[in-house]
Formats: structure tokens, sequence, C-alpha cells
């Protein structure tokens, strides 16, 4: 717990990572609590569209009248959840994959990186539009499609570690004193291997956010009447000549996630890195 | 050099190889297809003799090794079918749609790497100067706001509201000055994020570069301080810059789509995208493996570029063969 | 070539701390031909002295005084530039570690062209080439016109180094400056190495002034000894007169911590044990009064805290001198 403290203690410290956190808990909260105080957000008043920002609307409504401060609010959650639950899944699933890949070597090791391979020889984009266009779209479809392009990142480092972990001395003690290599994996090498695949893991959700913000933007991930930063983007780029509002307002936050986000990402990257540690601690 | 001759002959033979697994990929996601896969595949539009001819054609009815081998050999002979919707051959279509796309990929790219290299080398001269630090402000909005957003901001302000440039298509093909006007928008919210992000790499390579003891040694020497930095110093600070190309093309590659998309261009995102509205699946495909092909191209080409400045990089291959 | 002489050298430093007097008030005379070592531990201001003859100190460096006197011509080291012009035509330098000397991504060739293009513009072409491959061949490189096409990392250390004493070679210097030439080379290479760079005093009749920590390099290689100790000079001399006879205590314990090979050893561990100088070295913002080091010295009196000890002629030999006011006692 006192390690979290003091990973926290050192992002406030960075000028950027305390801008990150800040961010990042705006960001929360708005996405936590908005959806709480606000209107209905799929109610539909078509004589008061396109409102400006005002008392009764914060952000203005969009083309059906619906109030844009809680479809943002749910669209930000939408974002959220499904970028934690992506980068959680490919983590996990990653982890698995790389560590046993490290472990057998050999040939599955040789199979798993092609696999790797491949999947990385496709431009993320084009790849997710290939998955949905041929699975269909929806959250179910969008969280697994979004998951198999980051799975390969995290199973790389994964067998990095692995594999430098294996031939460490302590490794082949424990071995010699007769440990099974269940334990082995679990008392030492996933918490070696956990500690970079969470880095990477705050590093990539804004890459997350921003692809299913890309795809629902498309049409090909979440589907309304759910909203989703990337939907709700779109539904005022239909209407952008008309009004300027819904666009902004959903644009603004995602911009705002994302840098946020990524802040907050770096930040944890450099305080968990312990060579930049030891100067005036 | 026969070392670099050597390197190039491994890596376009990995390339293909990358290249022929990435083709099987795709043969092997189309197997897994809940449902029909003719009806998925096909989409709404599938007769009774579209069916026999596709399952005539994929060798639907023969064994899953000839159906590898007639799909591998239909996408390396070009043969990728007749689109159902209009009629064309749809390699045709490709290769229409192809030359708006790596122009735009081009341009992007030309912006990011002039502007960002730029950038990059004006602050790490003046480290801690106002320019510096209002560049590494920005730097980091331009990195994290997504393309697409990037685009529909650039298409509003200039394109609807000021009416500075036009709104929509790559414009007309045989006026290089309109055409020029369609492709400023675009390739300005394609490189965005890039010149960020190189514009950071150039600089902290650069200041990096400028205290190593070989440029002392040219100082000790007498080279003037430009001469050390234009030649010496740049040629050495860009290498990582160079590898960090290759993976930013397939990123550009993605966003293509979105900006193509947005602007209304005519491109390969665009034709994908369309297909998969008018679940044109065949057009889909072929999309995807054009992506492919010039994504891996794009990679191979970046090494290759990278072993040439690089005179260390092909050594490492002699060393391991 | 007439020689190279330093006089009253001050160097400050502006640090977080407060304004570092590193250098004081130091005076080095390099004779025409001959080979200075300059000695002192790391901290010492050896370093900080050869950078600033080249003017290549850092940003926050400072020389307030100091003069440099090369041959006929005399150079106000306090001015900013005043050196600049100097560099790679009347002096030159060697610098420490020979894997970070050359530019890695340009040719063995391009290094010495940039040499050659300064000092001899009017080799051209072929010659210029001819120049080059003669520089590697004289400094002991095999195949040279096969190396000079070849980049630094196909070389290894001691070809690097001997690489960068062709350079110096080019240059055809008044003042060579070698920092720490051989300390990152295991000891057979170095041999070889200060073998070439003894090798260019005879060619071309330079001073070369070489900074070490090492006095066993100091007593194999050179004909003149300065000591430094915290920023400032306490002894100079020929090599031969210094070994036989230190003037300075710093000096003679320096001296008396060298393990020769041959050292009687006694049969219990403990009388083996290494000498060394006991305390550490001054407060850089706290200098003590009087002479520098009479805070570890052995032979220090009341009077070493009242005088800065000016230098004092040792043993009659007016080349030799050391600044401490008990010169000969012990």
């Amino acid at each position: 717990m006192e390690s979290y403290l003091s990973l926290l203690r050192d992002i406030w410290r960075s000028p950027t990572g305390r801008i990150g956190l800040v961010l990042v808990v705006a960001i929360l909260l708005f996405a936590i609590f908005g959806p709480v105080f606000s209107v209905d957000p799929n109610k539909i008043a078509v004589k008061d569209r396109f409102q400006a920002p005002g008392l009764s609307h914060l952000l203005g409504t969009d083309n059906l009248g619906r109030d844009l401060f809680s479809r943002t609010a749910q669209g930000t959650r939408a974002a959220l959840i499904i970028s934690l639950l992506v980068v959680a899944l490919s983590l996990l699933i990653g982890a698995i994959i790389g560590i046993t890949a490290g472990m057998a070597g050999g040939w599955v090791d040789r199979a798993v990186i092609v696999v790797f391979d491949i999947v990385n020889a496709y431009p993320a984009v084009i790849l997710a539009m290939g998955l949905v266009a041929l699975y269909g779209t929806g959250f179910g479809n969008l969280l697994i499609v979004v998951t198999i392009l980051f799975i390969p990142q995290f199973g790389r480092m994964a067998r990095a570690q692995t594999l430098s972990l294996r031939h460490q001395p302590f490794i082949d003690a424990e071995r010699i004193l007769g440990l099974p290599t269940r334990k082995l994996i679990w008392r030492h090498f996933l918490p070696n291997v956990l500690g970079p695949l969470i880095v990477l893991a705050s590093m990539n959700i804004p890459v997350v956010i921003t692809i299913e913000a890309g795809l629902s933007f498309l049409g090909l991930g979440v589907q309304p009447p759910q909203a989703s930063l990337g939907t709700l983007i779109k539904d005022g780029y239909t209407f952008l000549n008309q009004s300027w509002w819904p666009t902004i307002g959903s644009a603004a936050t995602l911009a705002l996630a994302t840098l946020g986000s990524t802040l907050f990402g770096e930040a944890v990257r450099d305080a968990a890195d312990p060579k930049l540690k030891g100067h005036g601690r | 050099m026969p070392a670099l001759a050597n390197f190039i002959a491994h890596r376009l033979a990995a390339a293909l190889l990358t290249l022929a697994g990435a083709i099987l990929f795709l043969f092997v996601i189309i197997q897994f297809v809940p449902g029909d896969m003719i009806t998925i595949l096909l989409g709404p539009r599938a007769t009774p003799e579209l069916r026999a001819d596709f399952v005539q054609r994929m060798g639907l009815d023969r064994s899953i090794l000839e159906q590898v081998w007639l799909f591998f050999s239909r996408a390396i002979t070009g043969d990728l079918g007749t689109d159902v919707i209009s009629g064309r051959k749809i390699l045709d279509m490709i290769l229409e749609a192809l030359p708006n796309t790596l122009q735009l990929a081009a341009a992007g790219l030309l912006v990011s790497v002039v502007l960002g290299v730029a950038l990059g080398c004006i602050a790490a001269l003046k480290p801690g100067s106002v320019l510096d630090t209002t560049l590494g402000v920005t730097s980091v909005a331009f990195i994290t706001t997504p393309a697409f957003v990037v685009a529909i901001f650039l298409l509003l302000i200039f394109s609807i509201q000021l009416h500075w440039l036009p709104v929509t298509g790559a414009g007309a093909p045989d006026d290089p000055l309109d055409r020029l006007s369609h492709i400023v928008l675009p390739a300005t919210a394609l490189s965005i994020g890039w010149i960020g992000y190189l514009a950071r790499l150039v600089r902290a390579s650069l200041l990096e570069v400028l205290s190593e003891q070989h440029v002392r040694m040219m100082r000790a020497y007498g080279v003037p301080e430009g001469r050390i930095v234009r030649h010496f110093a740049l040629r050495l600070a860009l290498v990582p810059m160079i590898a960090v190309m290759g993976i930013g093309i397939g990123d550009m590659i993605s966003n293509a789509v979105f900006v193509e998309i947005i602007f209304s261009r005519p491109g390969i995102g665009t034709l994908i995208y369309s297909a998969i509205l008018n679940r044109n699946f065949p057009v889909v495909q072929a999309g995807i493996l054009f992506s492919v092909i010039t994504y891996i191209t794009a990679n191979l080409l970046v090494d290759l570029l990278n072993a040439v400045l690089d005179p260390r990089i092909a050594r490492s291959l002699k060393q391991a063969a | 070539m007439s020689g190279a002489a330093i006089a009253g050298l001050n160097i400050e430093f502006a640090t977080k701390g407060g304004t570092h007097h590193a250098v004081r008030n130091v005076t080095l005379a390099a004779g025409p031909g001959r080979i200075l070592g300059l000695v002192g531990e790391s901290g010492s201001g050896k370093s900080t002295v050869a950078l600033a003859l080249m003017g290549l100190l850092a940003a926050n460096a400072r020389v307030t005084a100091g003069t440099l006197q090369l041959g006929a011509d005399r150079f106000d080291l306090a001015q900013p530039q005043a050196t600049a012009a100097l560099r790679g035509r009347r002096m030159a330098m060697i610098f420490q570690d020979p894997f970070a000397s050359l530019n890695p991504v340009f040719s063995i060739r391009a290094h010495l062209n940039e040499v050659l293009t300064r000092r001899s513009p009017e080799l051209a072409g072929d010659a210029r080439r001819q120049a080059a491959i003669d520089a590697l061949a004289s400094v002991g490189i095999d195949r040279p016109a096969v190396r000079l096409a070849q980049y630094p990392h196909e070389l290894s250390g001691g070809m690097r180094q001997r690489v960068a004493i062709a350079m110096a070679l080019l240059a055809r210097p008044d003042l060579l400056i070698a920092d720490e030439p051989t300390t990152a080379l295991d000891a057979t290479v170095e041999a070889q190495v200060m073998k070439e760079i003894c090798g260019l005093r005879d060619r071309i009749g330079c001073s070369i002034l070489v900074i070490t920590h090492s006095l066993g390099l100091v007593a194999e290689y050179c004909d003149d000894i300065a000591v430094m100790y915290a920023g400032e000079l306490v002894e100079q001399g020929t090599v031969k007169a210094v070994a036989a006879n230190p003037g300075h205590p710093y000096t003679r314990a320096l001296l008396a911590c060298e393990v020769t090979i041959d050292a009687p050893r006694g049969t219990d561990a403990r009388q083996n044990r290494f000498k060394m100088i006991p305390g550490d070295l001054p407060d850089p913002f706290n200098l003590p009064s009087g002479c520098i080091y009479r805070t570890r010295c052995d032979i220090a009196i009341a009077d070493c805290a009242r005088i800065v000890p000016p230098p004092v002629v040792v043993g009659g030999d007016t080349n030799h001198w050391a600044r401490c006011i008990r010169v000969g006692s012990r």
C-alpha cells in the first residue's frame, strides 16, 4: 500500500504528472457521477435541438434535443470501461501467453512470436475493421477485437521478462531446492513480470481510448443508442454545418481524456523506473 | 558492401514471410466466421449463381489445403475477383484508389518529418528557452489528440467556417494546384501527432549527441559549431528517428482511413469503409490485403534506410550469421 | 616548436552550492619536445586545466585569469574564444574514452579528412587520401587503406586511440594534450599507445601534456612531472628529480603509496596493507587557510595555516620546486 502512495507522491511531484493526475481524476469523476446528476441522456426533445450551452443543458443539446452533458458523461463512462477492460484482458492473456512462451522455449516460443508478428503486420484500425466486418459489431465484439490488437505487446514484454528471469541464479537455486514450476511462476515470475506490464498498461490506456473512439466514430464500435465518445463525435460531425456544440463537447472530452491518461501513464513509467530514483528522495 | 547486401536479402526474405503469414491469417479468420460463411462474405446480394460461382472460385468443395493454395495464388497474382455491386474487377478498384492514399500518406510523412525535425533541432539548440518550453507543452497536446479529432476541427475551422480550403474530395486529377489545396488539411491532420512526437525525439536525441565525446573531439579540432551540428551531430541524432518511423507508418495508415473518410477523399480507407457498410466483403478483403502489403513494404524500406544511415546495423547481422 | 607555458590559471565554477574556485593559480611549463605528466587524484582539477586551454569548458565554468604562452605568442585565457583559432592547428587533444571519441556513423576517412581540410587545405583528392593513409601507417595501424573506409565499430579500442593520435599527427600541433589516454585500455595496449604518443613528439617535436592519475605511466614515459592537489599545483620538476627527492609531502605520500612488484612483504598480513593518505579532499566551498594540504599533511606546523606556501627550490635544482615551507624536513 505504501509503495502505491509513494508512487502517487512521485507523480504529484512532476509538473506534467500533476496535470495528468488532475485530468484523470476529473474525467473519472465526470464519468462516474456525471450521469447521476444529469437528465436522461436519451430523452428526445426535438424542439430543443442544437442549443448552445446554458443552465439547463450544460453542454448544449444535439440534433434530437438530447442533453449533451449527460450523453458525454455516458460516453466517457463507456470509453473508460471499455479501455480498462481491454487493457486488463490483454494484459492477462498476453502475460499468460508470454510467460508460457518464455518458459517453454523451442517451437512453442517461435510459434507465439510468429503469431504476434503477424498480428502486428496489420495496421491496427485496418485489422479491427476487417474483424468487425466479418464478425459483426456490438459491445462484446468490440472488446474482443481491440483486445486482440493489444495482446502481442503485452505478450512480448511478458516473454522478454520471463526469458531474462529464467536464467537468473536465484531461479536455479529455487529449482534445486525443489520448488515446483507452478509455484515458481506464481511466486517469482508473475510479480516480476507484472510490474513492467502494469506500466505498459497505463501507457496503453490512451491508445485504447483513441481506437475505441475511432471505431465507434465509424459506426463499427459501440452501437446507438448507447453513447460512446466516438458515436457522439460522429453525430456531431454529421450535423457540423448546423451546429458546433455536439462535436465540441465530446471531442474536447476525448482530447482531455487522452491527454490526461498519457501524462499520467508517462508519470507512472518515470516513477517506476528505478534508475531515475535515488537523487534527492 | 557485402554486409549490406546480405542484410537486404535477409530483410527482404523476412518481409515476404511476414506477408505470407498475414495472408494466411486473413484466410484463417474467414474460416471461423459464425453462421453461413457465404452469406456473410457476399452479403445480401448473394444469388444462387453467385454462390455457386463463389464456391467454385474459393474451392469450398475441396480440401482445406487446396483452399489455402487457391487463396494464396489468387492474392499473389492479383486475381481479387469481380465486385458484385459495380461489376468491375476489384483489382482495378484498388489500383484506382491506392494512389490517392499513397499521396496522402506521403504528404503527411513529408510534413511531419520536415516540421518535426526542424522544431526538434531548434529546441535542442536553445534548451530551456521560451521556444523550447512552449514546444514541450504543445507537443504533448499534438501527440495525444486523436488524428480524427484534429481532422474534424481542421475541417470545421478552415473549410466550413473560414472557407479557405475545400471541404471534400481530392481535387481534379490533372490540376496539381487543386489537388494540393485538397491535400493540405488532410495531410496536416495526419501529421500533427507525428510532428509532436518527432520533435520531442529529435530534441532529446540531438541534445544527447551534442554532449558526447566525439562532438567534443570535433570542437577540439576547430570544426565550426554550425558544421558540427548540421553535418556530424544531426546525422547521428536522426538514427533513432528512422528506427521509430517503421511502427509509426502503421499508425499513419490507420489514421489515413479516418482522415479520408472525414474529408471524403477517395482512397483505400473510404473504399474499405463503404464496402463494410455495403456488406461487400470481397472488396474489404482486397483493401486489407493492400494495406498490409503497403505497411510491410514501408517497414522494409525504413529498415533499409536505417541500415544505410547507420553502419552498425548491417554488422549485427553479420556477427549473428 | 618552442614549448608551451601556462601562467596564473584560475578557473571558477558556478554551482548550486556557490562559486567553486576549482583551479587556483596554476603555473606550468611543457618544454619544447618534452612530455609533461600532470598527475593528481580525481577532482584535483587536472582535466579542467586541459579543457580550459582548449576552450572546451562547460557553460558554468569561467576562466577568471591566466595566460598561455605558445612559442612566441601569448594568449589571454580569460577571453572567451582566446584559443579557438588554435584548435586543430597549433593545439590538439586526445580524449580518455577511445570508444566515444569517434562518431559511429562516419568513416575513419571522414574523421581524418576533417582535420586535413582545416590544417592542410592545400592538399586535395589523392594527395589528401595519401596523407591520411600515411598518418594511419605511421601510428602502427595495419592495412591503412582498408581501415580508411571502415567505421569506428570495426576497430578495437587501441586502434581507435591510434586513429585519434593519427588525427593529432595530421594537425601538427605545437602542444598536444592527452587526457588520460590509456585509462580505458589494458596494460599491453597502453604501452603501444604511449609509444605512439611519444613517437609524435619525435616526429613533429611538439610539447605533450599528459594528464593522468597513474604515477607509473609518468615514471615510464614522461620527462617532467607536475603534481596537482585540490586545484593547486604543489610540485613540478623532472621525473628523475622528483622521484628521487620529492619536495612536497603530498608527492612523497603518493610515491609511498605505489606498490612495486618486488617490494618486501612481511609474513604477517597486517604488515602488507596498502598505504593510504588519511583524510579527505577539502570542502571546495570551505578551503583551509594557508596551505591547501595541511589538513592531511604529516609534517604540518602552525605556520602552515598562516602562509600560502610559495614555490621553493628543491635540492638546488632550479627546475624542481615544491610549494611547501618545510621542504627538506621529514
